[in-house]
């Protein structure tokens, strides 16, 4: 009988720990759910493309800086929907699991738009950012993983010509 | 004829050897597309250097060749040519380590890191209704990225024939 149960207990944990690793991110489940869907565009780079930047040279200490800040990240996943009409509920839909689980960052708001930042801490280390956002008819989401400077990122946000992480400049001050 | 069997086992190495790390989909993708093939080995990309910078030359000195194959046709069947590509490329075991899909366009790139230095990296496209595969044996030394300035690059693209990918 111990035998079934202790079976039992195994297989249940098994589960739990497939579940668990089969959603990585904030946004696994919508990249996932929204694959086939034309009317989304998915941008994905993984930990070795990033890793690829550890080996870039640079002369500029800031440059440098922020290579070493890209090559610690572990990976980028990006889902951008446009013409879509129920941008708003994919939005709320979005932003449940992260305002259950992380911690929100900022909440930018008016009203036919909102954005949102959340973050997973650890003992002070960052290891997901996460951006929700609608507008009208179009809604992103970006979730970005590893270990996060969120003073480079929001430097690198200057570069990225991401739409609403004009916002994370702010973060950095 | 001791001779004769030297030369032949020598030959069969070399075969074996050009062919390793290279992408079968990709290999068979060429065959089927004899016109639209184009191949840059590592001397041929060094006559790009438009000011015979030797970092350049450090750049690319890892690299075995570049290899660019399209399509014909055009809409759905070059699309079903693209997901036929991925999945060639993924049953071989690449990694993919980036991808970009929208409605119009798809970019998929993937890795087959084989012994250290020897990868060999495959890109799968669609673009303007075509499909198509560039595939780089061996690697950049990204040390001299900044090298990649020199690159003549209006040369490149009519060595690739990218006009016509257009």
């Amino acid at each position: 009988m111990n035998k079934i149960i202790r079976s039992i207990a195994i297989i249940a944990l098994l589960f739990m720990v497939t579940g668990m690793s089969a959603q990585t991110n904030g946004i696994d489940k919508f990249y996932e759910k929204y694959q086939q869907d034309d009317r989304f565009t998915k941008i994905s780079i993984s930990s070795k493309m990033f890793g690829l930047f550890a080996n870039f040279e640079m002369d500029d200490a800031n440059e440098k800086e922020m290579v070493k800040t890209i090559s610690k990240l572990k990976g980028l996943k990006m889902l951008v929907g446009e013409s879509i009409p129920e941008a708003k509920s994919i939005f709320t839909q979005a932003i449940k699991r992260p305002a259950a689980e992380m911690e929100e960052l900022m909440v930018v708001q008016d009203k036919s738009q909102e954005l949102r930042f959340y973050i997973t801490e650890s003992a002070g280390v960052i290891s997901e950012l996460l951006m929700v956002s609608y507008s009208e008819n179009s809604v992103v989401m970006m979730s970005l993983v590893g270990d996060i400077d969120l003073k480079q990122i929001s430097k690198l946000s200057k570069k990225m010509d991401i739409e609403g992480f004009e916002h994370l400049e702010n973060v950095g001050k | 004829m001791k001779k004769k069997w030297t030369l032949i086992i020598l030959f069969c190495t070399f075969i074996v050897q050009a062919s390793l790390g290279q992408s079968k989909t990709v290999e068979a993708f060429s065959k089927t597309t004899p016109h639209n093939n184009v191949y840059l080995y590592q001397s041929m990309i060094r006559m790009l250097n438009k000011d015979k910078n030797p970092d350049f030359n450090m750049l690319i000195r890892k690299l075995d060749h570049l290899k660019f194959v399209y399509t014909d046709s055009s809409g759905t069947i070059a699309m079903s040519v693209f997901q036929g590509l991925d999945k060639g490329v993924q049953s071989e075991g690449f990694e993919e380590i980036a991808s970009f899909d929208s409605k119009d366009s798809k970019c998929h790139l993937y890795e087959l890191d084989t012994d250290g230095d020897e990868g060999t990296w495959v890109v799968t496209m669609f673009y303007g209704g075509r499909a198509g595969v560039l595939e780089m044996k061996g690697y950049l030394d990204m040390k001299y990225l900044n090298a990649l300035g020199s690159l003549n690059i209006d040369k490149m693209a009519n060595l690739l024939n990218v006009e016509d990918f257009r």
